[in-house]
């Protein structure tokens, strides 16, 4: 009997270190591809950096039209947000490299499932992108025409605008991505409904004598402004 | 590509058919058969007096059939004075000003005819548009200057962009003492029409920009000449204060960054020659209500500080800040604050710090703050007085041009 038990032991034993040898290659392939992507991803890092600035790639940006992705780039700089990029590119390669090395069919699975999500994903992230840039857009428009207009509530209305729009985008993201199914769709037509509601039951009833000062007030200032003693052109 | 690829091909066979024309006259206000036969009526005497027998086209949109023309008559009694309708472009139909058409149409036609004087007669009435025409054609035709311009007797309170911004700011970047820039109403010589003509891009597009700092810059000879109160603007001023003065901003800014390599060069000022009598200026005496300016400035200040941080350096925004502080009654903006205000913002629409339309209307605000400074120190002055006041704003912009100088040449050297 003790012969049997050894021989289990033995062949168990045998088994777990059949194992580890058979996956500590691919572990130590995995190490050693996320450490040669991470050198990769730093030395590219450092010369695209370097390239970048070398041509005043910010500065050029902003000349052709794109300056609000400085608004969006970590520390307000595009070439830092290529950079990272980049970086962050190389390092997920080189890491996709190294679970190769383990299990072939397993890599190969995981990279089918990850390309077929792959534009859904870009998609959001344009999304959240150009969403975050419309909305700053429009909050800042929206701030510099209340001042100019001499509305006390300007600071809010920008406010209100931009999570508006930052959150009809996110909600458009989530839906790409398929994350929160209807959920995201429901909690969001009870959000910009009841947001809705809010307005038209604040305009309606409860600041019905406010509203109606106000444009009397407006009409009146806009009969006044056109008698008034300054031409400015 | 040469001057005359420019011009549009019907353009040219119009003008082949009349000839040569030595003076050229577009009138671009008269959108009606009435105002088009009234102007004529009122021109003829003046025209024949000042070129007797030679021809004369005027220019009106096509929407202005004469009563001759329709009748399938000669547009004039006589064979030296010639109607040219122009027809809007495709895009100027809908993107152009009547103004703009009409100065497009009189370069185009006044080249092509090879005309002596060419000649925008927008803003004047038809009381006044003989004397006008009388006023501004003569030094160009008969004492060699290339650009004649309106001087208009001054309100101290009318055109408060100009005086404010506009005049100074061209007065100290070109060097020349031309208080109405933006004038709509011009006399060109053929060697001005030519410059304006000359393709300016790869596609040939004719020369942006105004017409006055276009000419200053290539060294013309120009002139002023006095003319009475301004007329009202024929279409009514926008009542958006901030899209005017971003209109007005974005133009001058352009402008001086398409020349740039010229006015770096001038220093100081020269006056610029005028003919005719000034007006007399009736003196207006008024307490004005600046209290909603200084609430917006101050509004401005509260709300637009991180835009304003973009473009201002430092020192200004904290000035800015100060004198947001600073109760009504001793409420005042240095000219040079607003003339750093005025060099700052002029780099960072250059720099392109933010979208350039947010950057000028965010302006607005800061500007109110100026025009509540200079009406509350004009308000019971004597036009001496307000002539010496903007006198002194005008010094201010040309003495903290090497400032201006300094942050336009190595913008990199200092970052706000």
């Amino acid at each position: 009997m003790w012969d049997q038990v050894q021989q289990a032991l033995d062949v168990s034993t045998t088994k777990v270190i059949t194992g580890i040898a058979n996956l500590l290659p691919g572990l130590v392939a995995l190490i050693l591809a996320v450490l040669v992507s991470f050198l990769i991803a730093m030395v590219l890092r450092f010369l695209i950096r370097r390239s970048l600035i070398g041509i005043n790639f910010d500065t050029k940006l902003a000349d052709w039209g794109f300056s609000g992705l400085a608004e969006i780039s970590p520390s307000g700089s595009p070439t830092l947000l290529v950079v990272r990029f980049v970086y962050w590119c190389i390092i997920l390669v080189g890491t996709l490299i190294g679970i190769a090395a383990f299990d072939a069919t397993l890599t190969e699975r995981m990279v089918l499932r990850i390309f077929a999500y792959l534009p859904n994903f870009v998609v959001a992230v344009l999304l959240i992108l150009f969403g975050n840039v419309i909305a700053r857009f429009l909050a800042r428009s929206v701030l510099i025409g209340a001042v100019n207009m001499n509305l006390a509530y300007g600071r809010l209305l920008s406010l209100g605008v931009k999570w508006l729009v930052i959150v009809l985008t996110a909600a458009m993201a989530l839906e790409h991505l398929g994350i929160g199914g209807r959920i995201v769709d429901l909690a969001f037509a009870i959000l910009f409904g009841g947001i809705v509601l809010a307005l038209a039951l604040a305009v309606g009833l409860g600041s019905k004598d406010l509203v109606s000062r106000s444009l009397e007030n407006q009409s009146i200032q806009r009969k006044e402004k056109s008698e008034e003693q300054f031409r400015h052109l | 590509m040469a001057v005359s690829d420019t011009i549009a091909p019907e353009t040219k066979e119009r003008a082949a058919r009349i000839g040569e024309a030595d003076l050229v006259v577009a009138l671009p206000s008269c959108h009606s058969r009435e105002l088009l036969d009234a102007a004529v009526a009122a021109l003829r005497p003046v025209v024949q007096d000042l070129l007797a027998e030679r021809k004369v086209v005027i220019l009106h949109p096509d929407a202005a059939k004469s009563s001759t023309e329709e009748s399938n008559e000669p547009a004039a009694p006589d064979a030296l004075f010639h109607l040219f309708p122009y027809a809007p472009s495709p895009v100027g139909r809908y993107q152009e000003q009547p103004a703009d058409q009409g100065l497009r149409s009189l370069l185009q036609v006044g080249s092509a005819l090879g005309a002596r004087a060419s000649v925008m007669m927008n803003s004047e009435t038809i009381s006044s548009i003989a004397e006008g025409l009388r006023a501004l054609a003569e030094p160009v035709l008969n004492q060699g200057f290339d650009l004649a311009v309106p001087l208009y007797a001054r309100r101290k309170f009318d055109s408060l962009i100009n005086i404010g911004i506009v005049y100074p700011l061209t007065r100290a970047v070109y060097g020349a003492r031309l208080l109405y820039p933006m004038a709509t109403d011009l006399a060109l010589s053929a060697k001005l029409v030519e410059l304006c003509l000359q393709p300016s891009g790869p596609a040939g597009q004719p020369q942006p920009g105004w017409i006055t700092t276009n000419a200053v810059c290539a060294g013309m000879q120009i002139c002023q000449v006095h003319r009475g109160v301004p007329p009202p603007p024929i279409v009514s001023e926008p009542t958006d204060l901030s899209a005017s003065l971003a209109q007005v901003l974005s133009a001058l800014f352009l402008d001086m960054e398409r020349n740039a390599s010229v006015w770096q060069k001038v220093r100081g000022s020269q006056p610029v020659r005028t003919f005719g009598q000034p007006a007399p200026v009736v003196d207006e005496s008024a307490s004005v209500d600046v209290h909603d300016m200084i609430e917006i400035f101050q509004r401005g200040c509260r709300d637009l500080l991180d835009i304003w941080a973009m473009a201002l350096s430092p020192a200004t925004l904290l000035d800015l800040k100060k004198l947001a502080r600073s109760p009504v009654e001793q409420f005042h903006q240095s000219d040079a604050l607003w003339v750093h205000v005025l060099y700052d913002f002029l780099l960072g629409h250059r720099q392109r710090v933010i979208s350039r339309e947010h950057l000028l209307r965010a302006m607005t605000p800061i500007y109110l703050a100026w025009v509540a400074t200079y009406a509350l120190e004009v308000q019971n002055s004597s036009p001496d007085m307000v002539e010496n006041r903007i006198e002194r704003l005008c010094g201010a912009f040309e003495d903290l041009k090497p400032y201006l100088l300094s942050r336009w040449r190595w913008p990199d050297r200092f970052n706000p």
